[in-house]
């Protein structure tokens, strides 16, 4: 278990991370989304140990982050955003090398280079030299390196940049299983809604270095038809009162009615106090996209241009 | 230490696909040292076959002047290049002038007068030179001399052979009068040690300053490296593994360690084999091989910390890449790589001991042309290592706050 609390990261004067509490829960893949300059980079960072923060308290399996970060860094590991590896180094040497430099030699060097390999699907191109590599290849390599010293906690930082639908398929396919068969808590940052849909347990949404939804995703995914009806703003009255009606949902900025048996009268029940209360409707979906619509309503409506 | 290993490894093949950082390192010094112990190889040697050619024009016509130019033929750096003895002045000029010769002699008419009478002085000049000013002071000087040499020995040899019988009554021998112009000084070198004579040779003097020159380029494969890990991640991924910034620097100074010291064997090899292949003299590494190993350990030392410091100082490959050169080259001029430190003016050669080159440079001429020991070069490695040592510090104290 990961358990957070108050962690404040700030550049110069820029907060990137302001003051955030979390408790991620063991044996989960954790979808972190959010915009560019969100601070996703940022709070993977610290608890990998390669970021100091400013302020707050980091427990990582009963060890604090402050305290403990040798033993820390023994059992987690991260894959950085960016091709952490020697492109002029075969696929083995890198991973030969990376693995020295874990600790780790002999037979265990051996069985944890085989182990890597085998999950990155890199076997017939051990001795090839990474420049070599397709753009997706370089991504598994990058992400077998990550996976040396085996570690209970995987930070995987926007691990599928630039790679083709294939390989992206087959990362995601084996991270799930990574964390099927090997339980490992998985902390997965991207800006890609639909990957974090495919293998995420939870979803964490962060803006601006706050977190703005952390939710199991199954609570977040619709399992029948709904229409959700987006609005400028609800005061805090009204959204208990439409939250108090079953089959409706509060997410952000929108109201989501299931579209069963009752749907009607709900709908009649939910305009009524929208139509009372002034509350102005800004769109209506069908069978809205509901991860995407709340990250596109939870996060700032502004281009993110800044990484 | 098996960590270590890999380190090195992991440099040495990075490096070897580094073409930029092979060709300074190793290509461009090569063909330094080829190309200055080459063309510089005849000035630095008393028994070369350089000669500087002379245009002679007799408009004398007698025999006093037939049998000057007999003896300018002889003379050894002098290549007589007699013209016709109608010649015009002007037209021996313009020849000069266009740069196709560098010296003309001209023997007036009166040359024979001049020699056969004791009491006719310089006045009615008897011969005259015309000289390329783009030639160098010193080497105008040593024809003129030369030159003026054989006409006063000429003339002395007339007056004798006139007068030889007042000669004999006054007791003095025609012949040691007339020796004594020969060679009256002869030059030798001082050495640390007699046991073995080195004559200075252009490789002598070239190779120890290209080497140095070539040991501070070592900055571009360390700054290529070192950029794209900064750049790429692999720093971040060192932190996580805990990896300690010292362990790195070691890592990567032991490897380049071993660049120096490849470098600094490769370029003693062109200077002692390859230069005598091409028609150049080979070079003497002098009788401490110990000295000669310090040496190169200190300044392959210096220049690694240099190209850590400033390889860790910036934030792109451009930069460090045109900073790191222009600073060996400003160094290396300064130092008296280009240009040796005696021919400079004073307050230049006082500049020259900011320069690392400088210290490296004394340091090598002394085991390799002074026969020194290491006693001789204490101060030269003192200065490096320290300065070293400053610059390495600093360059932790980046990678560090990078790291951290």
């Amino acid at each position: 278990m990961i358990q957070i609390q108050k962690l404040l990261k700030a550049y110069n004067n820029v907060i990137a991370l302001n003051s955030i509490d979390l408790t991620l829960r063991d044996g989960m893949i954790i979808g972190l989304l959010g915009p560019n300059g969100a601070g996703k980079t940022t709070l993977v960072s610290i608890l990998s140990g390669t970021l100091k923060k400013n302020s707050g308290q980091v427990i990582i399996d009963g060890l604090d982050l402050d305290k403990n970060l040798p033993e820390i860094q023994t059992i987690s590991s991260i894959v950085p955003q960016s091709l952490a590896l020697y492109p002029n180094l075969t696929a083995y040497q890198n991973l030969e090398y990376f693995g020295i430099l874990y600790g780790l030699q002999g037979k265990k060097l051996r069985e944890r280079i085989e182990f890597s390999i085998e999950v990155a699907s890199l076997q017939e191109f051990l001795n090839k030299r990474a420049v070599k590599f397709s753009g997706g290849m370089q991504r598994r390599l990058n992400m077998a390196i990550g996976l040396l010293n085996d570690p209970r906690i995987l930070y995987l930082d926007e691990p599928t940049v630039g790679v083709d639908a294939q390989s992206r398929k087959y990362m995601l396919e084996m991270i799930k299983k990574l964390n099927i068969n090997h339980n490992k808590i998985i902390i997965y940052a991207s800006h890609y809604i639909s990957e974090i849909e495919q293998i995420a347990d939870d979803v964490i949404i962060i803006d601006h270095g706050n977190i703005v939804l952390y939710e199991k995703l199954d609570k977040l995914q619709l399992t029948t038809d709904a229409i959700a009806i987006e609005v400028e703003s609800l005061p805090g009255t009204i959204i208990d009162r439409l939250d108090a009606i079953d089959g409706i949902e509060i997410n952000g900025g929108a109201i989501t009615i299931v579209m069963n048996e009752m749907f009607y009268p709900r709908m009649i029940e939910a305009l009524s106090i929208m139509h009372e209360n002034r509350i102005r409707i800004k769109n209506i979906k069908f069978n809205p996209h509901k991860l995407e619509d709340l990250y596109l309503n939870l996060t700032s409506t502004k281009l993110s241009d800044n990484e | 230490m098996i960590r270590l290993y890999y380190i090195v490894k992991k440099e040495l093949i990075e490096m070897s696909y580094d073409i930029g950082g092979i060709m300074v390192c190793i290509a461009m010094p090569t063909v330094f040292i080829l190309v200055m112990s080459l063309s510089m190889q005849a000035l630095f040697q008393s028994h070369s076959h350089f000669k500087i050619d002379v245009i002679v024009v007799d408009h004398d016509k007698s025999t006093e002047s037939r049998n000057f130019m007999d003896i300018v033929k002889e003379i050894q750096h002098l290549n007589m290049l007699r013209l016709d003895s109608g010649t015009p002045v002007d037209a021996i000029s313009k020849d000069i002038a266009s740069g196709d010769h560098k010296f003309a002699l001209i023997i007036n008419k009166g040359f024979s007068s001049y020699i056969g009478d004791i009491n006719k002085g310089p006045e009615h000049n008897p011969v005259s030179m015309i000289t390329d000013p783009a030639v160098q002071l010193p080497q105008q000087l040593l024809v003129k001399y030369q030159l003026e040499n054989e006409v006063a020995r000429l003339k002395l040899t007339t007056f004798l052979n006139k007068n030889e019988e007042m000669i004999k009554l006054a007791g003095i021998k025609k012949e040691n009068v007339i020796k004594s112009f020969d060679e009256l000084i002869k030059p030798t070198y001082a050495y640390k040690d007699k046991q073995e004579v080195i004559i200075p040779s252009a490789a002598q003097q070239s190779v120890p300053s290209w080497m140095v020159f070539a040991l501070y380029f070592i900055v571009i494969p360390i700054a290529t490296i070192f950029i794209a890990e900064r750049n790429n991640g692999t720093l971040t991924r060192f932190k996580s593994i805990n990896i300690s910034p010292g362990y790195l620097i070691f890592g990567k100074m032991f490897s380049y360690y071993i660049v120096g010291m490849f470098q600094i064997v490769f370029m003693l090899c062109m200077g002692r084999f390859i230069v005598p292949l091409l028609g150049g003299d080979t070079i003497s590494l002098g009788n401490s091989y110990l000295g000669l190993y310090l040496m190169a350990s200190c300044c392959s030392f210096n220049a690694i910390s240099f190209g850590l410091l400033l390889s860790s100082a910036s934030k792109n490959y451009m930069t460090i890449g045109a900073i790191g050169a222009v600073l060996n080259i400003i160094l290396s001029a300064i130092g008296g790589v280009m240009v040796p430190k005696f021919v400079m003016p004073a307050f230049l050669q006082r500049l020259t001991y900011i320069s690392p080159h400088s210290w490296g440079i004394d340091g090598f001429l002394a085991i390799m042309l002074r026969n020194g020991g290491v006693r001789d070069i204490i101060p030269d490695c003192i200065f490096l290592i320290i300065t070293g040592a400053v610059m390495l510090a600093v360059s932790g104290f980046f990678i560090k706050k990078k790291m951290v």
